[in-house]
């Protein structure tokens, strides 16, 4: 068998088993961190464009190991907001709600991973992380992030989710 | 009073530890960094008793930052806080001098642990008294005093008393416990004290 395909078909299976490490983790820690009940989660064929790039909060972390890629979170202004209330903080002025609403999201990212890469090494499957970094999708190319891309939404009582995992 | 210092490169994380540490210990946070070699700055500038030290950071990650400050300062005591908990990193930690180690997302609790772990239950204020143990804490001294008596405060605040008994170094407890009982301090300008502290509360 041609070495290359070998590898590519290790690679799919990997990020199989990352995107159900990564779902599970999600929903654990929603739940369990900051009270949120999930009304329903799926997969998404395709992205709805001006959901990505109109008025949410986003955050991407890239990973790199026996895996290499990016994940992606976008997060609706309310939810991002109720997140950040859960964080510890309780309710905060509209100018440090402005500070601290991306660093949350980032921050909120980095504990999935960072939980599901505790995971996956259970499975002798080893990745690092980078630091989360603000994703602004008005600079980028939609079409390039969406292609070859896993979208994941989930939709809470305080608004809806995505988690976009894009293998490298 | 036991010195903190607070290493995360988010802003927010950064804000959620010295809340909780305020509004939970007797700790004074001294200082915060947003990347290892901020922090081996800024603890040689502080010298903290304790540092919380986030793992992944840009410029210089939590495990290198914490060897180079053990490098000098053999006896500081930094605890590792991350979201991965990956068996070599923690043992790597360890093994390079990290006394203990906190899985992310932190809360209150896990926080108090480790607290208690390094200074006691003496450093925890009990709940209940944190709002009035953190305004006496701050209470200005020179305090305007042209109020009368009042006894339905006063009982309040010895109740109150009796629950952080072991925070002795807050001002009016203190004055209670020396200059009160031994009466070189009249009641009347005890609680004339006590009442600012009180007007000054939400």
């Amino acid at each position: 068998m041609d070495p290359s395909l070998r590898s590519s078909e290790n690679d799919a299976e990997l990020f199989s088993i990352l995107k159900e490490i990564l779902i599970d983790t999600v929903r654990k820690i929603f739940r369990d961190s900051y009270g949120l009940t999930i009304e329903r989660s799926h997969e998404l064929s395709s992205c709805d464009d001006e959901y990505l790039t109109y008025n949410n909060i986003s955050s991407s972390i890239e990973f790199h190991g026996k895996l290499v890629g990016i994940v992606i979170i976008i997060v609706e202004k309310k939810f991002a907001r109720h997140l950040l209330m859960q964080m510890g903080l309780g309710a905060l002025s509209p100018e440090e709600e402005s500070e601290y609403i991306h660093d949350s999201m980032g921050e909120l990212l980095n504990i999935i991973l960072g939980n599901a890469t505790n995971v996956l090494l259970e499975k002798n499957i080893s990745i690092g992380i980078e630091p989360p970094s603000i994703f602004n999708f008005e600079n980028q190319d939609v079409d390039m992030i969406k292609q070859n891309a896993w979208i994941y939404q989930i939709n809470t009582a305080q608004g809806k989710c995505c988690l976009v995992l894009k293998n490298n | 009073m036991a010195k903190v210092m607070v290493v995360d490169d988010s802003k927010l994380m950064r804000k959620v530890l010295i809340k909780i540490l305020q509004d939970n210990t007797n700790l004074e946070v001294v200082a915060d960094a947003a990347d290892g070699l901020e922090a081996y700055k800024k603890f040689k500038q502080f010298r903290p008793d304790l540092v919380t030290m986030d793992m992944t950071m840009p410029v210089m990650n939590g495990v290198d930052s914490l060897i180079k400050i053990l490098s000098e300062f053999p006896d500081a005591i930094i605890v590792m806080v991350s979201a991965m908990n990956k068996k070599h990193m923690v043992i790597n930690a360890i093994k390079n001098g990290a006394k203990s180690f906190i899985l992310k997302p932190i809360n209150t609790q896990k926080i108090l642990e480790v607290v208690k772990e390094f200074f006691g239950e003496n450093a925890i204020i009990k709940a209940g008294s944190t709002t009035e143990a953190a305004y006496v804490g701050k209470k200005d001294k020179s305090g305007a005093v042209n109020i009368s008596s009042d006894d339905r405060m006063i009982d309040n605040f010895l109740d109150w008393i009796d629950q952080i008994t072991d925070v002795e170094y807050y001002e009016l407890v203190y004055l209670w416990k020396t200059r009160v009982i031994d009466g070189t301090l009249e009641k009347d300008d005890f609680a004339k004290k006590v009442k600012v502290v009180f007007d000054t509360m939400d």
